[in-house]
């Protein structure tokens, strides 16, 4: 059977580039009012074939534990999980990294608008070329047992906690911090190699 | 640190470059005088001054992608100003990442993105690459290039991991060899261009190492002239005519304490005359040579 | 009674030994016991664990420090410091003032954290000792890196490389970024490395002798009042991994796992190493004496007691003064924490303002790295104490020497007794193929995949780079025609099989590299890689192996002056060095040497360069392939004949193949260690010019005196230098040979041909076309640094 599934991870320690991002958003260009909190994590999609999605996850699990190209335990926390509309896809996961309560604030401003409330856009960021991830296809080739993975995206993840009034203005916001237009304008890809995608959307509880 | 800059050539020292001390004494070679400016000086500064260099190096740890912190600092702007005023203004390779994540290179819509200088494509490697290369000098009416001679070989070292140049604007390209703007490339040391590695040492797309403005006043070049400025710096097995030289020179002292050959592009900055706006024309730089 | 005393006079030892371990602390119960002797009562939890990190083996050499006294050489006419600084120093050029441009150097390994963290662990060792090289008031002009992996090929395989490209990652990540150009090192695969990769790492730099800092408080600091300040980031608690430590909670399961990683950072060592020398040069313009040292391991309370101590002073340190990261720390965390890239200075009080605008607000470091700054941390005292204040209350107060006082111990050694022997010929060899296995072999083949993810460039000093001669060649000082040539060397096989000549061999190995070059071997510093000292077997392979580099230091000598040792200036000691199944790693001296070459324009590459010149061979092989590469490729074996030193033939050499240089006769030169003659000769083939057509036949009647095999001949580890000289001086180079007692080969003149013949008289051996040895050398290690796409 076909799932698709997705390892997040990111640093234990403090991460130096995701601060150097939130200094240049609030600092150099003007989105203190909009931004609360960064995060960034290394993400890979998998499109990936095995017995049930329990075992997908199991055997990637194997995998991306000892692999240190994916993670090393002594600096990362990790999450894979399966997605998509597979039944019961919530609990089939593995790691420690608890995605879903990961918002940090950094901010000390209010919400500047009434109505207005925090999102969390995570935007994923990778290269036009995908040669990085045929290479992880290659490499987990050699090394899965049972499983099987046919294509992947790699890249990394900016989850950018905004102020927006909904949806559309979270998402607005966020690519506008991201998306190097001018020298004005954005700082977290830039269109001429990268290209961002959508990958998620979310209300922290306050 | 200067107080003034007045007939200097500032080299502006964000945190993090590491190019600045030899880019330094490269200008002093050719008689200029150089000095360092740090980024959070007053920009003010930097108006009496004779030219200004973005050094090599890793401006904010190239945190987030290569040059692109820096782009957006305050001193930027005053370099905008200055830049578009005619003011000779040099960004070597961390410093050309800088130049283009700041909309001056190419600069044909000014300060907007036109172009990315993107992870090196290598055969099997990737990351970082330190080599020696051959540029050919295409020929423009770049103020940075003046003394060389159309089509010449020069020799000189790369060191760095995103270098590629790429646009996702099919139009660009065409309109950059249209101005002229294409002033370097990667070539073999008989000065052919080909596109593999390690001739292309990180698929830049038509071989480009080094991209100017239209006006000619700015340059952007990934390789590193003040690393090849003294004949000493030469490797011994560099071909052609500067690793003649250096063959040559082996056990002479004085000899390998001569120039190498990217200190004209620091010594270009002594010809005198205007640039001339907008060129286009192949081949004018021809007379400023030896 | 202070705040957290811990009891220990009246516990048992029992109870000690629980409660050091509940603590985390390494501490014997005798050293918990003599700390309660030496301050007269119960110590506080902050002293025992500063005991615990200045009484570590790293800090206190306490099982090495008598026999590195008693066996090495470190005085010599060109010393200015030599061990005991965080670098040592030596002159090598004199300026026009009087003054003398000195060169300074250290070496430390880092091989625990890298076999963990590779990347991490290899960066943070090259930020280690560039601040010791830093912290002299030096600027640091190279990088080298020594480094030892397993089997590439063996079980271990995938491991091993997924290491050593990390290694190499963190070395290029580091170095890069900081700006300080590689200028080499190597790198030897072996399957006694399996469990425990080595990274060691050099750094040197150049000041004038006029401008040494010293790591002490000035003795000005009596006439009037002195501060610490601490500069840099934010303290928190690198070094206390894991394990929830002393008797407070901490906050978190996060913060507890927090400290597992030190986490370097260039960028802000290069901006705190731009504004050091900003605060340097006022001090010096201003008159004002400082004091000036890296915070390495022991962190804070390390520093400040070394710095204060060294100057016949004491300190008081006030903890809450001291800028820390986010959490909350224990006391004994922030006294000891081994956080990266800080710096501590005593300076006047009447500089500390300025010194603090630098830092805070010129360079901005609170902006450049979240919390990162520089503060005022304590006073220095007249009054001979150490005492740390926390939270208003004292938590360590002791006299200041009580606090620096070492420990030593007398460690037992056995010799170990194993049977070597030399492998059973085979008769029916092919030459050719043979030939072509040894350069292909990861221990021989080109490392060049390798360096170019270093920048040798940056600077702009690099004369001969990486891989292009048996050592790095820079011109330091502008103008000046004084080179400095820098190597580094230790075969794990020749210790295996005889500890003591690996160690005098690892030394003989270095200095020949620079002499290669043309350079003086002028200085070694040595990192002495073992297992545990505690097994009388590894301490007596220990023991052997620092008997071997001091012999062969006193038996080299400084060529230009006479009955001088070539002086080891510092170096380092790394034991414990072991896999999960306790075996130690192979004995693993591992030496740089630092040469001065007269005139860095006579320092060339290694490739031929011009048909009609004559090559020679200066030396003679010997049956000597024990721990060869030869015997390793190509019978999987040992081999018992290992090269042995001597001393005298070894300086007469080195001696000969300077003064060729001196006289400007050499073209080119390699010396012919590893893989033997006829390895060098290929590798002096393949280095040859673009574009250049040269090629050589050799005829090894020439060598039938020593009634060898050909292989033997060809592949002897004997020590011995391959020059290439200008042609029609043949009489002169006999004559200077017969001078200085050296034995001297004419192998043959290079032709055009671009090919590599051996020939017994008229019978042909083998012939081997130039680019088929290219293609065997360049490709050899592909597989192991050519990042895999997806990394």
């Amino acid at each position: 059977m076909r799932f698709k599934a997705e390892l997040w991870v990111r640093l234990k320690v403090a991460d130096l580039v995701a601060q150097t991002a939130w200094m240049t958003l609030t600092e150099k260009l003007d989105f203190s009012s909009d931004l609360h909190g960064i995060v960034r994590y290394s993400y890979w999609g998998f499109d990936a074939e095995g017995e049930s999605a329990e075992k997908v996850i199991e055997d990637l699990d194997r995998v991306v534990r000892l692999d240190s190209s994916f993670t090393n335990q002594n600096k990362h926390l990790y999450l894979l999980r399966v997605t998509g509309d597979t039944p019961g896809a919530d609990s089939i996961t593995a790691g420690d990294l608890p995605l879903d309560r990961d918002y940090p604030v950094h901010d000390t401003v209010e919400n500047v608008e009434a109505g207005n409330k925090r999102f969390a856009c995570d935007l994923l960021v990778r290269e036009h070329r995908n040669d990085r991830a045929e290479g992880f296809v290659s490499r987990l080739e050699s090394r899965l047992k049972g499983t099987k993975v046919s294509g992947m995206k790699v890249g990394e993840v900016w989850r950018l906690i905004v102020n927006a009034s909904g949806d559309e203005d979270a998402v607005r916001k966020a690519e506008n911090m991201a998306v190097t237009r001018s020298r004005r304008e954005g700082v977290l890809l830039n269109p001429h190699y990268q290209t961002s995608e959508l990958v998620g959307i979310s209300v922290p509880e306050e | 640190m200067a107080t003034s800059f007045k007939g200097k050539v500032a080299i502006i020292q964000f945190p993090g470059v590491n190019c600045e001390n030899e880019t330094a004494d490269a200008i002093r070679s050719v008689g200029l005088d150089a000095d360092l400016f740090r980024w959070n000086e007053d920009p003010g500064l930097l108006e009496e001054s004779l030219a200004v260099v973005l050094p090599g190096g890793f401006s904010y740890q190239d945190r987030i992608r290569a040059g692109v912190v820096a782009a957006k600092d305050t001193v930027m702007d005053a370099l905008s100003d200055l830049a578009s005023a005619g003011h000779p203004l040099l960004g070597i390779c961390n410093g050309a990442q800088v130049l283009v994540e700041s909309g001056f290179i190419p600069g044909i819509h000014w300060e907007r993105v036109d172009l990315a200088l993107a992870p090196n494509i290598m055969e099997d490697r990737e990351g970082y690459y330190c080599n020696w290369v051959y540029l050919r000098n295409e020929g423009s009416s770049c103020r940075w290039t003046r003394l060389f001679l159309e089509e010449e070989v020069i020799p000189v070292p790369i060191a760095h991991a995103e270098g590629r140049f790429v646009t996702r604007d099919e139009d660009l390209l065409e309109q950059m060899i249209k101005n002229g703007q294409i002033v370097l490339r990667y070539c073999t040391d008989r000065g052919d261009i080909d596109s593999a590695f390690p001739v292309n040492p990180n698929g830049s797309m038509e071989n480009i190492a080094g991209i100017c403005n239209r006006e000619g006043n700015v340059l952007a070049m990934m390789p590193h002239p003040e690393r090849a400025s003294w004949l000493r710096q030469v490797p011994e097995d560099i071909c052609g005519i500067w690793g003649k030289k250096r063959f040559q020179a082996a056990g002479d002292f004085s000899r390998m304490e001569d120039e190498g050959p990217g200190r004209r592009f620091f010594a270009s900055l002594l010809e005198k005359g205007p640039v001339s706006a907008s060129s286009g024309c192949s081949g004018q730089a021809k007379e400023g040579g030896r | 009674m202070l705040k957290g005393t811990v009891r220990i006079t009246d516990r048992t030892d029992a109870e000690v030994a629980e409660s050091l371990k509940k603590r985390d602390l390494n501490l014997a119960v005798s050293e918990a016991r003599r700390v309660c002797e030496l301050l007269g009562r119960d110590p506080t939890i902050v002293e025992l664990t500063i005991f615990n990190t200045m009484w570590s083996e790293h800090c206190s050499y306490k099982s090495s420090r008598r026999i590195l006294g008693e066996m090495l050489p470190t005085k010599a006419a060109n010393v200015v410091m030599g061990p005991g600084e965080d670098a040592g120093v030596v002159r090598f050029a004199k300026a026009a003032d009087g003054d003398w441009h000195c060169l300074v150097i250290a070496h430390e390994s880092h091989n625990h954290p890298s076999q963990l963290l590779p990347v991490e662990g290899a960066a943070t060792g090259i930020g280690g000792i560039v601040r010791d090289v830093y912290c002299m008031g030096a600027e640091v002009v190279g990088v080298l890196d020594p480094l030892r992996f397993g089997d590439p090929h063996g079980e271990n395989a995938g491991q091993t490389i997924s290491i050593a490209r990390g290694v190499v990652d963190g070395i290029a990540q580091y170095g890069n970024a900081l700006g300080v150009p590689n200028l080499g090192g190597d790198v030897v695969f072996d399957e006694g490395y399996d469990d425990n990769c080595l990274v060691n790492v050099v750094a040197v730099g150049t000041v004038m002798e006029s401008k040494i800092l010293r790591s002490r408080v000035p003795e000005e600091a009596k006439n009037r009042p002195y501060k610490i300040i601490l500069v840099g980031k934010p303290t928190d608690d690198s070094g206390f991994g894991g394990a929830a430590f002393a008797s407070e909670d901490l906050s978190s399961e996060e913060d507890a796992n927090r400290g597992a990683v030190q986490v370097p950072d260039p960028f802000l060592k290069r901006v705190l190493s731009v504004a050091n020398r900003k605060v340097l040069e006022q001090a010096s313009e201003r008159g004002f004496s400082i004091g000036f040292k890296d915070l390495g391991a022991g962190g804070i309370s390390c520093v400040t007691s070394e710095l204060a101590d060294a100057g016949g002073f004491g300190v008081r340190l006030d903890l809450d003064q001291v800028n820390v990261a986010a959490g909350h720390f224990p006391a004994a965390v922030i006294a000891c924490s081994e956080t990266q890239e800080r710096y501590a200075m005593a300076v006047p009080e009447e500089f500390v303002g300025d010194v603090l605008k630098i830092y805070n607000e010129e360079f901005d470091l609170p902006h450049i790295y979240h919390g990162a700054g520089a503060f005022v941390v304590g006073d220095v005292t007249v009054e001979k104490k150490y005492t740390i204040v926390s939270q208003g209350e004292i938590v360590c107060e002791a006299p200041i020497n009580v606090i620096t006082t070492g420990i030593s111990y007398d460690r037992a050694k056995k010799s170990r007794r194993l049977l070597f022997k030399e492998p059973a010929g085979q008769d029916d060899r092919s030459l050719k193929e043979d030939l072509l296995k040894v350069i292909s072999s990861v221990n021989i083949a080109s490392k060049g995949h390798l360096f170019r993810h270093y920048d040798s460039e940056v600077q702009g000093r690099a004369v001969l780079r990486p891989g292009e001669a048996d050592a790095g060649v820079i011109a330091p000082v502008p103008g000046i025609a004084a080179g400095i040539a820098l190597s580094v060397d230790g075969n794990p096989r020749y210790g295996t099989i005889d500890p003591y000549q690996g160690g005098a061999l690892a030394v003989i190995e270095a200095a020949r590299n620079v002499a290669a070059v043309g350079a003086e071997p002028w200085t070694i510093t040595d990192c002495l890689n073992y297992g545990n000292p505690e097994i009388e077997e590894v301490f007596w392979e220990f023991y052997e192996g620092v008997r071997g580099v001091g012999d062969a230091c006193r038996g080299i000598g400084l060529i230009s002056h006479e009955g001088d040792p070539l002086p080891v200036v510092s170096g380092n000691v790394s034991f414990y060095n072991q896999g999960e199944s306790g075996k130690a790693i192979p004995p693993s001296p591992i030496i740089a040497c630092a040469g001065v070459v007269k005139d860095y324009s006579r320092s060339r590459s290694i490739g031929f360069k011009e048909s009609g010149n004559t090559v020679y061979y200066v030396g003679e092989p010997l049956d000597e392939l024990g721990g060869s590469e030869y015997y390793k490729v190509i019978y999987g074996e040992l081999g018992a004949n290992v090269p042995e030193a001597d001393f005298v033939r070894e300086r007469n050499q080195i001696r000969a193949v300077i003064e060729m240089h001196d006289l400007g006769w050499v073209r080119a030169c390699h010396d012919t260690g590893q893989g033997g003659m006829i390895t060098a000769l290929a590798e002096m083939l393949v280095a040859a010019r673009t574009g250049s057509s040269v090629g050589l036949t050799i005829d090894i009647d020439e060598f039938s005196n020593t009634g060898l095999s050909a292989e033997k001949i060809l592949f002897s580890e004997t020590g011995g230098f391959v020059v290439e000289l200008s042609a029609g001086i043949e009489r002169e180079v006999l004559a200077l040979c017969a001078r200085v007692r050296v034995k001297l080969h004419k192998i043959g003149t290079l032709n055009s041909r671009s090919n590599l013949e051996a020939v017994s008289g008229d019978k042909r051996l083998a012939i081997w076309e130039t680019e088929e040895l290219r293609d065997a050398y360049i490709n050899g290690c592909r597989g192991i640094f050519g990042i895999e796409k997806g990394e």
